[in-house]
């Protein structure tokens, strides 16, 4: 009889967990969990894996924070980071054109990124305010739309460095253009530690570190709750003399200027700024990311975006080669289509927790 | 256990349903496409022609010399071949088997009046593909953007 | 003077209501002065393109009857259709047997993936768009699975589509077998102009049922579901089952479409063909004045004609203009996302002013009770 109702509590604490933790979430971790089991038997060395998945971390994890302010405040996930990642091509882009090298062009970077960043972010807040309700969908189509206008701006805007204009034209960008020179690897190589196979980026992670204690801090300031109640109450917040639409407009600003600064931690560790189409459908690695760790359409955390991040690209890393070498066929693609949207599919079709 | 009624819709449903199939059956044969081959060279005991005509339906002719081989693509199963071999006219009906893609077609064992399983064979073209010709897959979402 | 006043205002509202196809007309024109080229090419392509495209729009019409907004989820559709004609090919079936070979076989694909589509959907009421803009994506995860690494190991298939690998459909295949041939099966030619005859004859039937279709008791009960969930199931209307079927209906139709579509063609990108083709068609629909929650027929053909229209001559302006074609291409893709961003902004702003005005309308009839 003892033993039967300690069963059944421990089944519903198991339920429990389950259902907190959700099932897609539970499948991708333990699916990671067997790659890296599994990875020693196809001669795959563990240690290289971590660091390819920590490097990995430091490129995407500040497009992933992104995310979290616009779910705060109610605006649902961010599809729209291609219009946060053009300020930041802006900004390396031009910080290249006026001359600046080394760690001060990152700098530079930075700060026009900020700019745009402020910019696009204020009038992309203000249409968004124009359409709560239907924030997702019209995100998708602005970043879309800001990423196509800019294909023809990357082709007729009067960038003349050589390094990174078409050659035998002598005007319009090149689809890709290499960091080098300018702030390739400032931030990964900053303080690394280097112990045999294993490599920690530490420069990129202390600058992601950074920009999520400030986040943290900002969520703890007057502002920062408020933004979380008009995400989680619009008609209170309004009643208690909060601005909702301010409130709102401020964290689309935030999320595209972190998407912007969050391209540029990407192309330091990655080598190259892919204009044109690149920047297409960035969004919806950093939207499954956050899913994943456990972030929902109305919920999002610091610990959610790490974890998120380290499953995501953990998955991304540790398919293509555990597969190659195990069965030689590559699906490492597929199943990352797979799992990254039907991650978010499982999140647009929860109930929405309040409202 | 639920007992399954046989109500009149379910009884339509299950006849139109039956009734694709059919039509999915009926597509099938009557779109496939098969390729005669002919073949004027030495078989058994009989020698080739010099010179042979051979149409299939109402295509045009083709002339083949001593040793030659054409060919025909023609759809569904049913054909009639006309081969004038210097002056020497036959017309057959030939019945090609529905899961025969290509067939090879003797014009001399035809000529001398052999049956059908004697001059029609099966032929598999034999592709040769040099296996370090392998395409890389291009999966890329934007590609249909640009271009038509 | 005041009805002066009025008729001005009149304009007003037409020159509002009709915005997006009049800003096409002029992109168009524009468009058409600078390619160079000559009226028999255009309406030429534009026939092409009429006959290409209108099957596919047309499967959008249902469901923003039943009030789930533009089905993005009609590449699911399309896949299912790509399947069917790679099974064709496969086979060796040829011409219109081959493309109804085709359809029959898409069929159950495309009702499965449309019912467990509108199920998704069902759960994520309120957000359909997106919903069905990411499941797009998912299916398309599940198709490379199926078309890239099952076709040839669990799928039986032997012929020259297969990669040399063993398993796994080529990039291109070619649709030698039936291009054109549903185009082609009625000639007709009127002044230069070569007309797709056939095509036309189907996609007229297509706009008879879709007419016939909302006069049923079914078509009622969509638009009852469109108009409001809760009224309608007050009224004893089966809300979610009536929108699943709207979405295997526009599922199974955009699989058809996608038959003649790439019987247009003559080649199939088996990767790439489906991806856009949701975009592309509700971007036609759209600038032919639809909106998210209403949508006629005649929204269908002057849509796809203004916006193939531009698409068609935008990279040859762009070219003479300027000396580049990509810029023309790069243009008329940013437009196709303009139009739809537009159409969906609009959408939401008069939704959230009908509300309010409902709002103050139930106000004001309180207080006169009073």
């Amino acid at each position: 009889m003892k033993k039967e109702i300690a069963q059944s509590s421990v089944k519903e604490k198991i339920k429990g967990f389950i259902d907190s933790f959700g099932w897609p979430r539970l499948i991708i971790a333990g699916f990671l969990l067997l790659l890296f089991l599994v990875a020693p038997l196809g001669g795959i060395s563990i240690l290289t894996s971590i660091s390819d998945v920590l490097m990995r971390f430091g490129m995407n994890s500040i497009m992933v924070l992104a995310m979290v302010p616009m779910i705060h405040s109610g605006c649902g996930l961010n599809f729209g980071l291609p219009l946060g990642i053009i300020s930041g091509l802006l900004g390396g882009t031009l910080s290249m054109q006026f001359g600046f090298t080394g760690g001060v062009s990152f700098l530079v970077a930075i700060l026009i990124t900020v700019f745009f960043g402020t910019l696009f972010g204020w009038a992309y807040g203000v249409l968004l305010n124009k359409v709560k309700g239907g924030e997702m969908m019209i995100a998708t189509y602005v970043g879309y739309a800001a990423v196509s206008f800019m294909c023809i701006m990357w082709l007729l805007l009067p960038y003349s460095n050589p390094q990174m204009v078409w050659g035998y034209k002598g005007t319009g960008l090149r689809t890709t253009i290499s960091t080098e020179g300018y702030y390739l690897h400032i931030l990964s190589d900053f303080l690394k530690i280097k112990i045999g196979n294993l490599e920690i980026p530490t420069g990129a992670l202390l600058f992601f570190a950074f920009f999520a204690f400030l986040m943290w801090a900002f969520l703890h300031t007057k502002t920062g709750t408020a933004m979380t109640a008009v995400g989680s109450n619009p008609t209170f917040a309004k009643a208690s003399g909060i601005n909702v639409d301010r409130t709102r407009t401020l964290s689309v600003i935030m999320s595209t200027v972190l998407g912007g600064i969050g391209i540029l931690a990407y192309q330091q560790a990655f080598g190259f700024i892919q204009l044109y189409m690149g920047p297409f459908y960035m969004a919806l690695p950093a939207v499954s990311a956050i899913l994943i760790g456990g972030a929902s359409v109305n919920k999002a955390s610091i610990p959610n975006v790490i974890i998120g991040t380290l499953l995501f690209q953990g998955i991304v890393t540790m398919t293509p080669s555990v597969m190659n070498s195990l069965i030689h066929t590559d699906m490492s693609e597929v199943i990352r289509i797979i799992a990254s949207n039907g991650m978010i599919l499982y999140a647009l079709t929860r109930k929405s927790e309040a409202k | 256990m639920n007992k399954i009624k046989f109500t009149k819709s379910l009884c339509i449903r299950i006849i139109a349903i039956l009734l694709v199939i059919l039509l999915a059956v009926v597509m099938f044969i009557i779109g496939k496409q098969h390729k005669i081959y002919f073949d004027n060279k030495d078989w058994g005991p009989y020698k080739a022609y010099q010179f042979v005509e051979v149409s299939v339906d109402k295509q045009d002719s083709v002339e083949l010399a001593k040793r030659d081989r054409d060919v025909f693509t023609v759809v569904a199963q049913g054909h009639t071949i006309h081969i004038d071999a210097m002056g020497d006219e036959k017309d057959v009906k030939i019945h090609i088997p529905l899961f025969m893609r290509d067939v090879l077609i003797n014009i001399p064992a035809l000529m001398n009046g052999e049956s059908q399983d004697q001059w029609m064979e099966e032929f598999i073209v034999q592709t040769v593909t040099p296996s370090s010709a392998d395409e890389t897959v291009v999966t890329d979402e934007t590609a249909g953007l640009l271009g038509d | 003077m005041k009805g002066n006043l009025l008729s001005g205002k009149k304009a007003g509202t037409f020159l509002l209501n009709n915005m997006v196809p009049i800003m096409f007309i002029v992109i168009g024109g524009i468009g058409i002065v600078f390619s160079g080229f000559s009226g028999t090419a255009i309406m030429n392509e534009m026939m092409t393109r009429l006959s290409r495209n209108s099957f596919l729009v047309i499967s959008l019409l249902i469901p923003i009857m039943a009030g789930m907004g533009l089905n993005f989820g009609m590449t699911l559709g399309a896949m299912a259709g790509q399947i069917g004609l790679i099974f064709i090919t496969e086979w060796g079936i040829v011409g219109i047997p081959g493309m109804v070979l085709a359809a029959i076989i898409s069929t159950p694909i495309s009702i499965l993936l449309g019912w467990w589509c509108g199920k998704i959907l069902n759960l994520a009421k309120g957000r359909e768009m997106v919903t069905s803009y990411i499941i797009g994506f998912f299916v398309n995860g599940i198709y490379q699975l199926v078309v890239l690494f099952m076709m040839g190991s669990i799928i039986p298939i032997k012929s020259e589509i297969l990669l040399p690998r063993g398993y796994g459909i080529r990039n291109t295949v070619n649709l030698i077998g039936i291009r054109k041939c549903l185009d082609n099966l009625i000639p007709l030619k009127i002044a230069g102009v070569s007309i797709p005859l056939a095509t036309f004859i189907l996609i007229a039937l297509l706009c008879v049922f879709i007419l016939w279709f909302k006069k049923t008791k079914l078509g009622q009960d969509m638009r009852a579901v469109g108009q409001d969930m809760e009224v309608a199931r007050e009224a004893g209307i089966k809300v979610e089952e009536t929108r699943i079927i709207s979405i295997i209906i526009s599922t199974v139709l955009a699989g058809y479409g996608m038959i003649i579509y790439l019987q247009n063609m003559g080649t199939l990108n088996t990767y790439n063909s489906h991806n856009q083709i949701g975009m592309f068609s509700a971007a036609a629909l759209l600038v032919g004045g639809a909106s998210v929650d209403k949508a006629n027929i005649r929204n269908v053909f002057l849509g796809v004609i203004l916006f193939h229209l531009m698409f068609y001559v935008a990279p040859y302006a762009g070219k003479n203009l300027i000396g580049e074609a990509q810029l023309g291409e790069y243009f008329r893709v940013f437009v196709s996302y303009g139009v739809i961003t537009l159409a969906l902004v609009m959408y939401e702003m008069r939704k959230k002013r009908e509300g309010r005005e409902k709002g103050e309308m139930l106000a004001e009839a309180q207080k006169e009770a009073k």
